[in-house]
């Protein structure tokens, strides 16, 4: 059983069918995929009410397998705050997520003085926010958050891509911040993350999909030697307790309940 | 070299940087029951070609598994000198920073044996359909595999293998979005798509696992995933 913390809703040239409720379904099985965490690559690209309304039209079509991640976007805070109400309340949403926006449009990428507003005000909903961080400066700007305001959960979505270890090493001490597995296909930046105390307890399985197939990211997973344990921690059992999707132990959680 | 006429046959595979050789690899392609790979070392892409092609050379003369490939940088001169004798020449036009543009690469093409296996990562935006012109005009027969693509590049570089004058075929490593390696095998058929990971570089486990995951008839995933590398290179089948 896998839990998709990250994937995106939206066609590609070779995934047309990623923008249809019924052909990502059936894509999620035939990854053994039991839950994906949708965030829709229209609002992304800054469509926001009509990306995240595609999203909630398709969780509430199948909202045993699907749940969203409602895009917000720090360059328009009346607008991410409106979306942010009219969905937060709703448990077919996860959390709220974050992305530097698509170079082309311009805007403001996602730093602590850019957010800091938009997150504290966040906190109400008492859910995760997920923030793509592609960078080691991406993640850092992470950490800064999660030190300013300790009572959200964080999900650092791409462990720093091509700087995960200055990512790991920026994210680990903050308790409120988790990694996804999604980003670059290689191996050593999950053994680094397992060598470090708790490691295994801050992975949750994402992909990126469908700029990164699920597949490839167990394919990761099988380079190295994991324990069975930890194997089934990072595929669902993480993301189970720290979003509440099933069965875990909530005094496991390593991060503070909320304010 | 009888380990590499069956089983699986990864195109790309890395040597170095040190600690990580020979045994580092061979022991990730045996966790995997891949049979054989092309290697080359990371000396020739990231310091020179010709110290790196021969340290290549020197690292897979003791392994019946392993194939050395060779790097071509029209950087330096005589540059089809440095790969003399290899079955696989390769370009890192990106990584190593210059343009496909560049004078002394035509040279360097029309230099090569028709009987070489030319592989270019085209991973930039431009370099598919770039490349593909300068090998029409330098009038390269031989067969070229384009690789380290994913998204537009890949939709360029289906395009471009179109335009190529000789036989031609993508590897698959960068194929990491969902449906590509699929994508690849229904436009240029299961015999042009060719199972390729850069590992350790990349996941060799995230690789393999996304031509598995395509959802090819049998015979079709055996093709890429080993025979088109070895009848491409003259391997036994």
């Amino acid at each position: 059983m896998i839990i998709d913390v990250h994937c995106g809703f939206g066609p590609t040239a070779a995934a047309p069918g990623w923008g249809s409720a019924d052909a990502l379904i059936d894509a999620l099985d035939a990854r053994s995929v039991a839950i994906a965490l949708i965030a829709s690559r229209l609002a992304r690209a800054g469509e926001l009410a009509a990306g995240n309304a595609d999203v909630a039209d398709v969780c509430a079509a199948h909202p045993q397998r699907l749940r969203g991640w409602v895009v917000l976007d720090p360059s328009r805070p009346v607008e991410s705050s409106a979306e942010a109400r009219k969905y937060l309340y709703d448990k077919r949403f996860v959390g709220g997520a974050l992305y530097p926006p698509p170079a082309a449009r311009g805007g403001l990428g996602v730093t602590f003085d850019s957010v800091l507003e938009l997150v504290t005000a966040f906190r109400r909903y008492a859910k995760p926010l997920l923030v793509h961080t592609p960078t080691a400066a991406a993640m850092q700007e992470v950490a800064q958050l999660a030190r300013q305001l300790s009572s959200v959960r964080f999900i650092a979505s791409g462990m720093g891509g091509n700087d995960w270890r200055e990512a790991i090493d920026l994210a680990l001490p903050r308790l409120n911040v988790y990694l996804d597995i999604s980003g670059v296909l290689v191996s050593p930046r999950l053994a680094y993350m397992l060598s470090l105390p708790n490691g295994a307890r801050k992975l949750v399985f994402a992909s990126g999909a469908p700029n990164t197939d699920p597949a490839a990211l167990v394919g990761l997973l099988d380079d190295l030697d994991l324990s069975g344990e930890d194997r089934e921690r990072i595929l669902f059992a993480n993301a189970a307790r720290l979003l509440g999707l099933g069965a875990g132990d909530a005094t496991d959680d390593l991060a503070p309940a909320g304010v | 070299m009888a380990e590499l006429a069956t089983g699986v046959f990864d195109l790309l595979t890395l040597l170095g940087p040190a600690p990580s050789g020979v045994e580092t690899l061979s022991a990730l392609l045996a966790r995997h029951n891949v049979a054989g790979a092309a290697a080359l070392s990371t000396q020739a892409v990231f310091f020179d070609a010709l110290c790196g092609n021969a340290q290549t050379r020197a690292e897979c003369a003791g392994s019946t598994a392993l194939l050395p490939a060779a790097v071509l940088d029209p950087r330096v001169l005589n540059p089809a000198q440095h790969v003399a004798g290899a079955r696989l020449v390769c370009l890192f036009p990106a990584t190593q920073n210059w343009p496909l543009t560049f004078a002394p690469l035509a040279g360097a093409l029309r230099a090569l044996s028709a009987g070489v296996v030319l592989w270019a990562d085209v991973a930039r935006l431009g370099d598919a359909t770039i490349l593909s012109a300068l090998l029409r005009d330098a009038g390269y027969a031989g067969p070229v595999v384009l690789g380290g693509v994913t998204g537009a590049a890949l939709v360029e570089a289906l395009a471009a293998t179109g335009a190529l004058p000789g036989p031609s075929a993508l590897s698959t490593d960068g194929m990491h979005g969902v449906g590509e390696v699929g994508l690849a095998v229904r436009t240029l058929g299961p015999e042009r798509v060719v199972f390729a990971s850069r590992a350790p570089a990349q996941s060799l486990g995230a690789g393999l696992a996304l031509v598995r995951q395509a959802g090819l008839p049998v015979a079709d995933e055996a093709r890429v995933l080993g025979g088109n590398a070895r009848r491409l290179l003259g391997l036994p089948l």
